[in-house]
């Protein structure tokens, strides 16, 4: 085994690294992410990579894509019609978090640049905050994980066992300048991340199009949504 | 966004449920873990790495992935998208598939050593060996096979070699030394479009993908990119993004019809009869390219009505040429060679689409004539709407608005998928759409065309310098012929083994799950002296083996990949030392080669992987040629643009400079393909005796086959078997990450009112069952089906459905006979009929699982 051992972003060959570079941010970027619900395919690329970064173990998604539709992948009937649609869902990183408020050791937290974070240390597994999460997005760890390899996985370290799990919108990758995994490994070109505080920036172009989820709760995600385009018949 | 709180939250609990009830059973609760110094994840970076290795993932399913393999201490713990392709367009190319590798790497069903059978043939019971013993039992017993039946009764099988040059091409490169017969695998998997060859005489044609971004309608034809072309699809959303509109023909509501601008839920098998109708309009429309039909096509050359035959100069003088075929000259009233070697007529010459005309003879007779286009004319009159709404459900008023639609925007670009090839007359709808695309002058064009997308068949550089050996090519038999044994009609120059089959050397192929009917392919197995297996994955093929050889994934070998998709060639390169003591198939043939014909192994396998790419890349490395200036240190770096044009679109050369048709599928000698289009023009009229015979000489439809065999009023429900997004075939089927999300057992899915009448509802076991077998899965009722087709996804493993038996023990191995009236291995070869299936489903008792 080589002693020396490298960054996963500085070994990465420089077309690949230059494919992630995360662009034009201003001097205190809030980071946020437009999925585009026109180009989602449902193919759940963005989930696996994510369980595969982060070394999410057997029975835990950080991210998971609900099929607007009557079951995984079965669409729904409307309009005398059928449609689907799909739906990328992890945190959405909310400015107004309910389980920022509800966390009684302070667990769950905000950084600076508007990403909600867990500190698995302080997390004592109470799990107010999975109630209190309207989007259902937070994860427990139960036991000791499992894997199908029989060695660790992934970029970052594992939990202690018995706390809430939840993404971190690859907050490891961003301190090296990279877009978060999932953003990377969409084949559609349906996640587009970046700075909110950029307003010429296309995240935050499209961000201004775009829809927010239970808009009514007052969360403020800073992960939002292109709905579907209309389409044309013969 | 209409969805509210509580329905968010269950769809959560709809697509993760499996998941959140395995978690609920978990171990109990434990707290701690090693203290940490409060939240450091403010400035965490990844953890480090050994080294990133660029590899490709290219398992049988057209990506061809540029893949970066993170590597730490010795095991890969990320394999993510190299996105590294020049033309950025492609990036980041690669799906939750490829990304879930590491389950197959270090999975459970990882095969680590070679093995012996200990027990009955199927037992499943193995011992494990040392290499030595394996390699040896494999060598005598192949010596003894080839002693006694002779070489050619060892039938060698692996799959497609577009996704991996050197490894498969080890496989064709020992059959030619030793005389084993190679099988096929593109017309076996039902993926060779054999309209293509008809049509065309290419093996296939098709648009790379980023050219869909040009089209202005797409008319998809079976086909299901958002499910199986995953790292394409894109392509599509950009031309909509630009205005462009989308119509999908499918019995199902697929995952790309929910895409789609417009779906067409056509009954199954009868996409012909669609096209005709939509052809026929554009004729009524005035809407035909009459100028491309001319230039391009047969339709001006003279068929004689009392033969059926084209009429050529040597009926009309005597000595004149065989291959010398005639237009009827409008201005000047009588015949004109048309050229082969150059496209059109000369000026001056108007050469009739219509009409019959009388032409004299050498012999002093004379005979009435007229052009293939007024044939193929007289045909479609029959093909009105109404007629193709009765066949196909689609409602007239819709096929004469597609038609209009198709007609009147350009380009238009026609993808065909595998739904609508997999039938027994496939041929005849490639045949009808290639004719749809010519009468609106899309060929040749970029964000036209007619491209069928299935199967990574494509060989893009000349690899004779690896799979030949001293000038030797194999012998190829379709695999088709080892499942079932010769017919009757089989074409006299495949080289069917005069003593039968003995001997099976099966590797990157799941054989025993991926043939159509299985239950025949036994008898066959059941008639062999020795099975071999090479695989890395524990699957049933492996189960049925003698000797089971351990081999290694694309993240421990060296290879060289290219598809159809996109013109990148790549390499595959070690990330880790082979997992266990797993071998390349270039060692494993070096080394049977030394025990079996020391004098060849010498001569022919004393080479690495590099050199064997080194070779190749010089083959084609001349003046114009596919790899000129491409080395191995520049693959070794990244992908690189094989030396085409750019869109690469098939037929430019034949459109632009009127070049004859064909151009050379690759590795067959031009002359061999040149061969199906004597007239070198795009043919939509076939005079051989057997089109003749079997009335198919222009495109028509025709019912599907199995109906003949299976009565519909016993069998009324058609057994679609589609690909489906979580697996590419067999592969990925035992991937635990992806289980989870799916749910990890074969469903068969069922319209609500197929449903009712037979009592089922959704988590009922159910039987499947025709004549040819009968299997056991569990119905999920759902609205995207269509009355009277069920859908089961093919590739699961027969483990994981009840009783054990997969779903091809129920899918046909006709022969159509036309697929046989020439020869060459995969490019005009039997072509299966996979979808071309009759059944019927009851509630299944309460059978313990297998």
């Amino acid at each position: 085994m080589p002693d020396h051992k490298v960054s996963p972003i500085e070994a990465l060959p420089p077309a690949s690294r230059a494919y992630g570079e995360i662009g034009p941010r201003s001097d205190k970027p809030r980071w946020g992410l437009v999925i585009d619900q026109e180009r989602c395919i449902g193919c759940w690329s963005c989930a696996v990579i994510c369980k595969s970064e982060n070394d999410v173990p057997l029975g835990g998604w950080w991210n998971r894509i609900l099929t607007d539709g009557d079951a995984l992948d079965q669409p729904r009937s409307e309009r005398g019609g059928l449609e689907m649609d799909w739906l990328p869902l992890a945190c959405l990183h909310c400015e107004n978090a309910p389980c920022v408020k509800v966390c009684p050791v302070g667990a769950t937290y905000y950084r600076d640049d508007g990403l909600v974070m867990m500190d698995n240390d302080r997390c004592i597994g109470c799990r107010y905050c999975m109630i209190a999460c309207p989007y259902g997005v937070r994860t427990f760890n139960w036991g000791r994980p499992e894997r199908p390899t029989p060695h660790e996985t992934g970029m970052v370290e594992a939990r202690p066992v018995g706390t809430v799990e939840k993404c971190t919108m690859c907050v490891h990758r961003l301190a090296e300048d990279q877009v978060p995994s999932c953003v990377w490994s969409c084949p559609a070109q349906a996640r587009v991340f970046g700075d909110l505080n950029h307003p010429t920036g296309r995240l935050a172009t499209l961000a201004r199009q775009s829809k927010v989820l239970l808009e009514g709760l007052g969360t403020k995600p800073s992960v939002t949504y292109l709905p579907p385009r209309r389409k044309r018949e013969l | 966004m209409p969805l509210d709180r509580r329905t968010l939250l269950k769809r959560s609990a709809i697509t993760a449920g499996t998941v959140a009830g395995t978690a609920a059973v978990a171990a109990p609760l434990v707290l701690g873990g090693p203290a940490r110094s409060g939240r450091d994840y403010d400035v965490a970076k990844s953890l480090l790495v050994d080294r990133v290795v660029r590899t490709t993932c290219s398992a049988n399913c057209t990506g061809s992935c540029g893949m970066l393999a993170f590597v730490r201490d010795g095991v890969i713990v990320k394999v993510q998208q190299a996105a590294d392709y020049p033309d950025t367009v492609y990036n980041p190319r690669g799906c939750m598939k490829g990304l879930s590798y590491l389950n197959h790497v270090y999975g459970e069903d990882r095969i680590a050593k070679p093995m012996i059978r200990s027990g009955e043939r199927g037992s499943g019971e193995f011992r494990e060996v040392s290499w030595e013993e394996a390699l040896d039992r494999i060598a005598d017993g192949f010596k003894r096979i080839g002693a006694t039946w002779g070489w050619d009764s060892i039938h060698v099988f692996g799959q497609v070699p577009g996704t991996g040059y050197i490894q498969k091409g080890a496989n064709y490169r020992a059959a030619a030394l030793l005389g084993m017969i190679h099988g096929t695998s593109f017309d076996f998997n039902g993926d060779l479009p054999m309209g293509m060859p008809i049509t065309f005489g290419v093996q296939n044609a098709e648009h790379e993908a980023k050219d869909w971004a040009n089209s202005r309608l797409l008319l998809l034809l079976g086909s299901n990119p958002v499910e199986t072309r995953i790292p394409d699809v894109h392509f599509i959303f950009d031309a909509l993004e630009r205005g462009a509109r989308m119509v999908v023909v499918d019995p199902v509501f697929s995952q790309t019809a929910a895409k789609a601008d417009s779906w067409l839920q056509i009954a199954p098998g009868t996409d012909a009869a669609l096209g005709l109708a939509l052809c026929r309009q554009i004729v009524v429309d005035r809407m035909v390219d009459a100028d491309f039909m001319r230039t391009y096509t047969d339709g001006p050359l003279l068929v004689r009505t009392d033969t059926g035959k084209r009429l050529r100069e040597k009926d009309l003088v005597a000595g004149g040429a065989v291959d010398a075929f005639l237009a009827w000259d409008l201005k000047a009233g009588r015949p004109q060679v048309a050229r082969t070697d150059l496209l059109g007529f000369p000026a001056g010459v108007e050469p009739a689409l219509l009409g019959t005309y009388r032409v004299s003879l050498a012999d002093g007779s004379s005979v009435v004539a007229t052009p293939g286009y007024a044939l193929v004319a007289a045909e479609l009159e029959r093909w009105t709407p109404e007629r193709a709404a009765k066949i196909t459900s689609v409602p007239a008023d819709r096929i004469v608005a597609l038609a209009r639609a198709f007609a009147g925007t350009k380009p238009a670009a026609i993808l065909m998928g595998g739904a609508s090839n997999h039938w027994y007359h496939g041929d005849l709808t490639g045949r009808v759409f290639a004719l749809l695309s010519a009468l609106t002058g899309n060929i040749g064009r970029s964000g036209g065309g007619f491209s069928v997308y299935v199967g990574q068949y494509k060989v893009r550089v000349d690899v004779s310098p690896w799979w030949n050996a001293g000038g030797k090519m194999a012998k190829i038999c379709p695999s088709i012929y080892f499942v079932r044994g010769r017919t009757e009609t089989m074409h006299p120059d495949v080289p069917y083994p005069k003593q039968g089959w003995h001997g099976l050397f099966c590797s990157f192929a799941n054989l025993f799950v991926q043939s159509m009917d299985v239950n025949r392919l036994h008898k066959t197995l059941a008639g062999l002296d020795l099975i071999v297996v090479v695989d890395h994955q524990k699957t049933e093929t492996v189960k049925w083996a003698d000797v089971v050889l351990p081999a290694t994934t694309w993240y421990e070998k060296t290879d060289l990949t290219a598809t159809p998709l996109h013109p990148y060639l790549q390499l595959q390169q070690p990330a880790i030392e082979p997992v266990g003591e797993a071998r390349s198939e270039l060692w494993i043939w070096r080394e049977l080669m030394r025990r079996i014909a020391p004098d060849l192994a010498a001569k022919y396998f004393e080479m690495t992987e590099e050199d064997a790419i080194r070779a190749i890349l010089r083959a084609g490395g001349g003046p114009g040629g596919p790899t000129e200036g491409i080395t191995l240190e520049q693959l070794r770096a990244g992908p690189v643009r094989l030396n085409v044009p750019d869109p690469d679109i098939p037929f430019v050369k034949q459109i632009k400079d009127r070049l004859p048709f064909p151009p050379r599928s690759l590795p067959a000698p031009l002359e061999r393909t040149a061969a199906f289009i004597q007239t070198r023009r795009i043919e939509f009229y076939k005079e051989e005796d057997r089109f003749i015979q079997l009335g198919e000489t222009i495109p028509t439809y025709k019912e599907p086959y199995d109906d003949r065999i299976h009565d519909p009023a016993t069998y009324p429900l058609t057994l679609l078997t589609p690909h489906s997004k979580w697996r590419i075939h067999s592969s990925y089927a035992n991937n635990a990450w992806l289980a989870e999300i799916h749910g990890g057992r074969p469903e068969v899915f069922i319209h609500p009112s197929d449903a009712e009448t037979r009592g089922l509802v959704t988590g009922d076991p159910i039987e499947i069952f025709n004549t040819r077998g009968s299997i056991e899965a569990w119905a999920h009722v759902a609205n995207d089906q269509r009355p009277g087709a069920i859908t089961l996804y093919q590739g699961w493993w027969p483990r994981q459905f009840r009783k054990g038996k997969g779903v091809n023990e129920l899918t046909s191995s006709a022969v159509n006979p036309i697929h046989e009236i020439h020869y060459v291995g995969n490019m005009w070869a039997p072509s299966t009929g996979w979808k071309d299936c009759r059944c019927e489903v009851r509630k299944a008792g309460k059978a313990p699982r297998a």
